[in-house]
Order: C-alpha cells, then sequence, then structure tokens
C-alpha cells in the first residue's frame, strides 16, 4: 500500500471513530433537549415535522370550516387529521384547544383522550386550558346529536375533579370558574361514591378537606403547600349557608341532613369562629345588631362599647363616652 | 494549501457570481413575507408558520447550492479542467477538499443571506427581537451544510451528473429521515449521516433553548463526517480512469 493511501485510510478510519463517538454523544443529547423527537412520526418527511403540522393544521382549517358540522358520521376524517397533526407535531398547542373541541361533541372519547395526552406533554405544563378542557368534557353527559339514544359519553366526576384541579396548579391566580367546576367535580364524585350523602354536604365537606390541607400541609397522604382555591374561608361560608337552608331542583325548601348540620357546627368552631355569624342562617351579623338581618334570629352582640352599648366606631375609646374598649 | 484555497475560492466565486443565485434568495424572503398573510387561515399560527417557512427554505436553498456541485465536478472531470492538478495523486484529494470548501463557503454566504432576510421581516412583521433559539436553529441548518456538501461531493465524484444529483438528494433527505438506525451511532451518524442531529426546527418555534456545547458537538460532528466522506471519496477518486 502506498503511502498517500495509507494516509487517507487512517485519516478516514480516524475520522469515522470520531464521527461514530459524537454521534453517541450527541444522540442522547438531542432526545434531552428536543423530547417530542421520539413522538414524532417515522415518516421519511426529511425533518420537516413542523412545517408539515402547519400545512395539515391549514388542510383541517378548511376541511373542518367547510362542514356543516362535526357529528359522528364525519368525526372520523377530523379525528385523523388531528392525529396526523399530533404526530407531526406533538406540541401543537392551538390545535389541542380549538381543534379538539371541534371534535368533541361528536366524539368526546377521542377528545378526552388528545386532551390526556396534551395534559401529559412536557413542553405544554405549563397551560392551564387543557386540563380545564379535559375537566370539562369528563364532567358532561354528551349526547349524539343524529340520535338522542345514543349515549357518548357520561360524567367522570373523579376524573373531572383531577384534571380541574390539574387546571388551578397550573395558574397562579386561578379563575372563579375553574375553581367553581373544580369544586363542583370532587362534590359530584362525593355523591357517586356516598349515596347517603347530598351535594350540600359534599360541597361543604370538600371545601373543609380543602382548609384542613391547607393548614395541615398534607392532604389524602400527598403534600400540599397551600390550597389553590382562593376565597376559601368566604366559599365556605357560602357553602355552609346554602347546605344550611338546602333547596330541591324546584326550589322547594328541603331538610338539612343531620350529617350537614354536624359539619356546618364543625365548620363554624373551627373556620368561621373569628366570624360574627348568625348561629341560624350563618349570615354575618353587623355590629351592635341584636338580631339577624336574614332571619330574625336572636344574635350575640358584638363591637359595641361595653359602658354604653353604642356601636365602636373605630380606635381604643367609645366614641359617645369615652371608656377605653381595647 | 494554496491549490486548495484556488479550487475554493473558483467553486464559490462561480456560484456566488450568478444572478439567478440572488434572483432565488430574492423568492425566499418574499415567500418568507408571505407566511404573514395566513393568520386568518392558520388560525393565528402565521408567526410559527414564517418560523418555519423560513428554516424549511433555508434547507431547501442548502440542498440546491450542494447539488449544484454534483453538476459542476463531472462536467470538469469530462471536460478536463484542471488535468494538471488532477495528474498527481495528492492533487485529487486536494480537488475534493477544495471543492467541499467551496461549495460550503457558498452555501453558506446564501443560507446566511436568507436567514438574515427572514430575521428582518420577522421582526418588521411582529416587531419582535429574534430569539435565541430561532438564531440557533438557523446556525444548525447553515452548519449542516458541512456534510451535506460531503455527500455531494462523494456523488458527483463517483456518479456522471445524470445520477449524482438524484443520488445526492435522495441521501439527503434520507439522512434528514431516518430515526431508526440512531441508535447505532458506528452506522448512523459515522458510516451513514445523521442530518437529522441538526434539525432544532421545533425549538426555533417554541422557543426553547439549545444548549451551545451540542452546537459545538453536532459542528464537530459535522466536520468529522466531512473527513471521513472525503476521505472515502478519495480512496475512490484516485483509482479512477480520468481523461
Amino acid at each position: 500500500m502506498k503511502k498517500d493511501t495509507l494516509i487517507r485510510v487512517v485519516v478516514m478510519v480516524v475520522a469515522l471513530l470520531a464521527a461514530s463517538y459524537l454521534a453517541g454523544v450527541l444522540t442522547p443529547m438531542q432526545k434531552e433537549i428536543s423530547i417530542e423527537k421520539g413522538q414524532l412520526t417515522k415518516a421519511p418527511i426529511a425533518g420537516l415535522h413542523k412545517i408539515m403540522a402547519d400545512v395539515a393544521w391549514m388542510r383541517f382549517i378548511n376541511v373542518a370550516g367547510g362542514m356543516d358540522t362535526i357529528d359522528t358520521k364525519n368525526v372520523d376524517k377530523i379525528s385523523a387529521m388531528l392525529e396526523k397533526i399530533i404526530a407531526y407535531d406533538p406540541n401543537f398547542e392551538e390545535m389541542y384547544q380549538s381543534g379538539v373541541l371541534c371534535m368533541s361533541n361528536a366524539d368526546p372519547k377521542k377528545a378526552i383522550e388528545l386532551l390526556k395526552k396534551a395534559c401529559d406533554n412536557e413542553y405544554l405544563k405549563n397551560n392551564s386550558k387543557l386540563p380545564f378542557n379535559a375537566g370539562f368534557l369528563l364532567s358532561r353527559t354528551i349526547i349524539d346529536q343524529n340520535d338522542p339514544n345514543n349515549i357518548l359519553s357520561t360524567p367522570d366526576y373523579t376524573q373531572a375533579a383531577k384534571y380541574f384541579r390539574m387546571a388551578m396548579r397550573r395558574s397562579s391566580q386561578p379563575e372563579p370558574y375553574v375553581v367553581s367546576s373544580y369544586i363542583r367535580a370532587k362534590a359530584k364524585a362525593r355523591v357517586e361514591a356516598d349515596k347517603k350523602i347530598d351535594e350540600y354536604y359534599a360541597t361543604l365537606a370538600v371545601l373543609y378537606d380543602e382548609w384542613k390541607a391547607s393548614k395541615k400541609g398534607s392532604f389524602e397522604g400527598t403534600i400540599i403547600e397551600t390550597s389553590s382555591i382562593p376565597d376559601l374561608e368566604s366559599r365556605l361560608l357560602k357553602a355552609a349557608q346554602n347546605a344550611k337552608n338546602p333547596v330541591d331542583y324546584d326550589g322547594n325548601p328541603i331538610k338539612p341532613l343531620p350529617e350537614t348540620l354536624a359539619l356546618i357546627s364543625k365548620v363554624q368552631q373551627e373556620v368561621l369562629s373569628d366570624n360574627h355569624l348568625c348561629p341560624n342562617c350563618i349570615t354575618p351579623t353587623e355590629a351592635g345588631a341584636k338580631f339577624c338581618t336574614s332571619c330574625g334570629s336572636k344574635v350575640a352582640v358584638w363591637g359595641t362599647c361595653k359602658t354604653c352599648q353604642k356601636v365602636l366606631t373605630g380606635g381604643s375609646y367609645c366614641a359617645d363616652c369615652g371608656t377605653k374598649n381595647k | 494549501m494554496s491549490e486548495i484555497m484556488a479550487i475554493a475560492s473558483g467553486t464559490w466565486k462561480n456560484i456566488l457570481r450568478m444572478k439567478v443565485v440572488y434572483f432565488l434568495i430574492l423568492c425566499v424572503w418574499i415567500l418568507i413575507g408571505s407566511a404573514a398573510l395566513y393568520e386568518v387561515l392558520s388560525m393565528g399560527q402565521h408567526k410559527p408558520l414564517m418560523i418555519d417557512v423560513s428554516l424549511a427554505l433555508n434547507a431547501v436553498a442548502a440542498a440546491l447550492v450542494v447539488i449544484s456541485i454534483t453538476f459542476e465536478i463531472p462536467r470538469e472531470l469530462r471536460q478536463g479542467v484542471a488535468s494538471t492538478l488532477l495528474t498527481k495523486s495528492l492533487g485529487r484529494t486536494q480537488y475534493l477538499a477544495g471543492k467541499l470548501i467551496g461549495i460550503s463557503f457558498a452555501a453558506f454566504v446564501i443560507c446566511a443571506l436568507i436567514t438574515f432576510g427572514s430575521f428582518v421581516i420577522f421582526s418588521y412583521t411582529f416587531s419582535e427581537t429574534i430569539a435565541l433559539p430561532m438564531f440557533q436553529a438557523q446556525l444548525l441548518q447553515i452548519l449542516s451544510i458541512i456534510p451535506m456538501a460531503a455527500i455531494g461531493v462523494f456523488f458527483a465524484t463517483l456518479f456522471p451528473e445524470v445520477v449524482a444529483p438524484v443520488l445526492t438528494i435522495i441521501a439527503i433527505w434520507f439522512s434528514y429521515s431516518v430515526g431508526v438506525l440512531q441508535n447505532i451511532p458506528l452506522l448512523y451518524g459515522g458510516i451513514l449521516p445523521n442530518l437529522d442531529l441538526f434539525n432544532f426546527r421545533s425549538q426555533a418555534v417554541y422557543h426553547a433553548d439549545i444548549p451551545w456545547s451540542y452546537v459545538g458537538l453536532v459542528t464537530l460532528w459535522g466536520i468529522a463526517f466531512a473527513i471521513f466522506a472525503l476521505m472515502l471519496t478519495s480512496l475512490f477518486f484516485k483509482v479512477k480512469d480520468i481523461k
């Protein structure tokens, strides 16, 4: 073998080994940087996945826009188009938000499946709308538009509550409708699990558990720093008021359950002890009031001067007689 | 070295002197800019679309420049250009290295112009600064020219100009596509090129940073692969009968 050929072979082998070594280092690095690579379609499209996703998205908009309605007859086509977009780009946020909701009335199970996938997506972990949409679909009964006897999905409140909770955690200031949806789903899940209780009791119990969790720092074996529910005490107060005076579906007053009354009393003692509440209807009372303005029951007087019984207006002394009250 | 640079400069000057190149760059800029018109059709996804279009068109431009070499080398060999140099054994390697450097430089310039234009269009359209991942994705796209050019030179040297461009485009296409063999580094990323290592188009859209260490290592991989491909080509080229 000539010298120059030998040099070429040696350089070639060294370069090959270097390239192989670097490829071995780079491949796991790339997987770490670009997590979605493993989920992409293996179709040979020269790495043009992202632009293919855009094209498929615009095609979806065209096709869906041209349909009168998306129902059980044509939903498979829509579903296949959305699946294709995911195969090209699993991080396509708008597709999950708008695209999946388009088909939610025709194939809710598929829509939920896609939304669950989106909720598990690392890139979309800060999106609170996706788990909310998943929870929303999970908490609804969806009926086929073409056949009212065909129930496409029934509520799964336990799962719905899980996703509403996820939506709350992903938002620094959760919207009131998200919080309400979570409480409602969780309460309905409790009612389903225990037929002896009603929604009034369940709602109050859910909020009470959240309050306890926020105080203790742990709930159901998991560590929770603080409750994600804003205005928890005012919600508890409202829930206690509703539970004290429950109504049926027609709006007629009904008798509260004994368990509910016991829980209300517990909530009053533990949570609302600093509030001045009517013992009958749990409405907050005004300073100096002798009777509840809501139900007329006699209430404990507070915020008055110990000497002249006039209502204190602030500061340490009574504005009327000058007695020191604090 | 001077021979290599002389061949290289001849190659890039040939390409960069062509007016059609600048016309194509202008067309690419217009296409990138037209993505802004897709606001309604894409339901507000025109911004990522513009980034995707710029990256995809840059890749196409790079491939086109590389393909140009697959016409040039067989033609030069047929016409007996640089025959003095080619009569020497080492001269053939210099010729290939010169071609590789020349075509890489020309592609760098063209892709850099496309990148610069796309950034100006993006900033002007959306009144936004260019995010680092957008720059990194374009940079990686430009760096991918090094192994792509080596593939082009390999096929251009071994096959006639009718076959070489087709083989080159197929090789580039599958180098970006095949991820199945990625777990066998010696085969894929060693013997076979893995251009997907340069593919971070999603990162540009989703503004996910790419570590500079990765950019550095992948550049080294590109250079190592180009050297391997060049030496392999020169081994075949050495025994090739040139009129």
